[in-house]
């Protein structure tokens, strides 16, 4: 799945969240962007899946060159995009196996049969070293924040996204969890030749994904692209030093 | 596992004697009624299209799970006998006028209680009144009273939780909440494809049996009865 992001702006109420916000995802391509806090990272997560809690009031996001603005975020999420959350709601009351197979069956003109349904949800957990029973607990009640994001990796290789949005996979997790979590999301990458958007503040999950490109946000919009060698610029550096380039570069394009 | 059968009684007086782990189903009825409950038991109750006046009364641990629809209740519970406990949990869905008032009388020392009322209201009004009374002559009573009402649509509900404790020695506390479901938990259930009904399917179900403690067998019972009613 191709995703372009064109000269995004967007606002919540009337505070400006993006501006000039622009990304070019391609098929099989690992993305990666990095900020400090609050500077719309998350935001754009949310905003690419439709939620209702922000405007977008310039310009578009393409998903193999059709703009999906006008879609709703269940018809997104159906068109192939899943997003990972940083916090995952729980649902008492409801199992996961249900809950999955309804979102499964939402995306299919004939439900899925039981057999294969079961089969795959088995080989799923057992892929994230979760005991199959967990499948009857209910969705994230009680789990433990590293648990949350398994069962976020369960749903994503369940459901089969074309492209991923993986909202700060690595907190929560502990350093097995992690690169067990980072092979699992490899191989879909592998088999599904998805597309990869991750958020992220620390470089330490990039040395298991290797991304393509890192792109550094800040003042709502991204400043600066590069490669993996930028992931080391920042861990030596910080963030201040491109925020105050970017903040020079602006200064300089009102003065001319 | 005892059960208990009432449909399409009007206006009548009956006395019921529960002494094992019963599943009552009472359905288009209007009926005054006492429960004497003899031992400790289960009750699993499902109540539909009717209005109850009841009383009930016991001397041991008693867990109570009441599913409703469409109905008015007015409860009167009586725990007669120290350290027992108390597990009642209500859940019910209501497109009419409902009420539901229960009294929780804590009658001896030591007793636990433990109220969630749980209600989703599709339309017109519904309204819950839950009083937990400790009076003075009864000690070291720990109680807890939870409701919750969700809005669909058009609905109106009210929620008067009190406490009227007449002791020092007392844990007491309450909980109640009006409102819509979150829009962050809607947003996570559309972003795995499902569409708003199906999202709201959902999380009325999860509302609605969370807080109950039923078996596989009577969790079917009440999906059953959504699919019907409902969705």
């Amino acid at each position: 799945m191709d995703i372009e992001i064109k000269d995004l702006e967007v606002k919540i109420k009337d505070k400006t969240v993006l501006k000039g916000f622009n990304l070019n995802i391609k098929k099989d391509e690992i993305h990666v962007i990095m900020g400090p806090n609050g500077v719309g990272k998350s935001t754009l997560s949310k905003v690419i899946m439709g939620s209702s809690d922000y405007k977008v009031v310039k310009g578009d996001i393409l998903v193999n060159k059709k703009s999906i603005l006008n879609l709703t975020t269940d018809e997104r999420a159906r068109l192939g995009i899943f997003l990972q959350f940083q916090n995952p709601i729980d649902v008492e009351g409801v199992t996961n196996q249900e809950f999955l197979k309804m979102a499964i069956n939402c995306r299919r003109e004939t439900p899925i049969g039981l057999y294969d349904f079961i089969k795959e949800l088995e080989t799923n957990y057992k892929d994230l070293n979760f005991p199959k029973e967990m499948m009857h607990r209910s969705i994230n009640q009680n789990f433990s924040g590293g648990e949350k994001k398994k069962n976020e990796i369960i749903q994503m290789k369940t459901l089969k996204p074309e492209f991923l949005i993986l909202d700060e996979l690595d907190s929560g997790l502990d350093i097995d969890s992690l690169k067990l979590v980072c092979e699992n999301v490899l191989e879909y990458k592998k088999e599904s030749k998805c597309s990869i958007l991750l958020i992220t503040h620390y470089s330490r999950i990039l040395k298991y994904l290797k991304p393509d490109f890192i792109h550094i946000v800040t003042g709502c919009k991204v400043v600066k692209t590069g490669d993996y060698t930028l992931a080391q610029e920042i861990e030596e550096k910080g963030y201040k030093v491109f925020e105050s380039s970017a903040k020079k570069q602006e200064e300089e394009k009102i003065y001319e | 596992m005892n059960k208990i059968n009432v449909e399409d009684i009007k206006d009548e007086e009956k006395e019921i004697i529960i002494s094992e782990d019963t599943i009552i189903f009472i359905k288009n009825s209007n009926l005054k009624i006492k429960y004497d409950i003899k031992n400790e038991v289960n009750i699993f109750e499902c109540i539909i299209e009717s209005s109850l006046d009841r009383e009930l009364q016991t001397e041991n641990n008693l867990k109570l799970n009441i599913f409703s629809v469409n109905s008015s209740i007015k409860e009167k519970i009586n725990m007669k006998k120290s350290y027992t406990n108390l597990n009642y949990a209500y859940s019910t869905i209501n497109n009419k006028n409902n009420k539901y008032e229960i009294d929780i009388n804590h009658l001896e020392n030591n007793i636990t209680s433990k109220i969630t009322n749980h209600g989703v209201c599709l339309k017109n009004n519904l309204n819950f009144t839950i009083n937990t009374i400790v009076p003075n002559e009864s000690f070291r009573i720990k109680t807890s009273q939870d409701s919750k009402i969700i809005l669909l649509n058009d609905g109106v509900a009210t929620i008067k939780p009190s406490l009227l404790v007449a002791n020092d020695d007392i844990e007491a506390n309450h909980s109640a909440y009006v409102g819509e479901f979150k829009s962050d938990d809607i947003f996570y259930l559309k972003t795995r494809g499902l569409n708003q009904n199906d999202a709201e399917k959902l999380l009325v179900k999860s509302f609605l049996l969370g807080s109950m403690d039923i078996s596989f067998k009577e969790r079917n019972i009440i999906l059953e009865i959504l699919k019907k009613y409902w969705r």
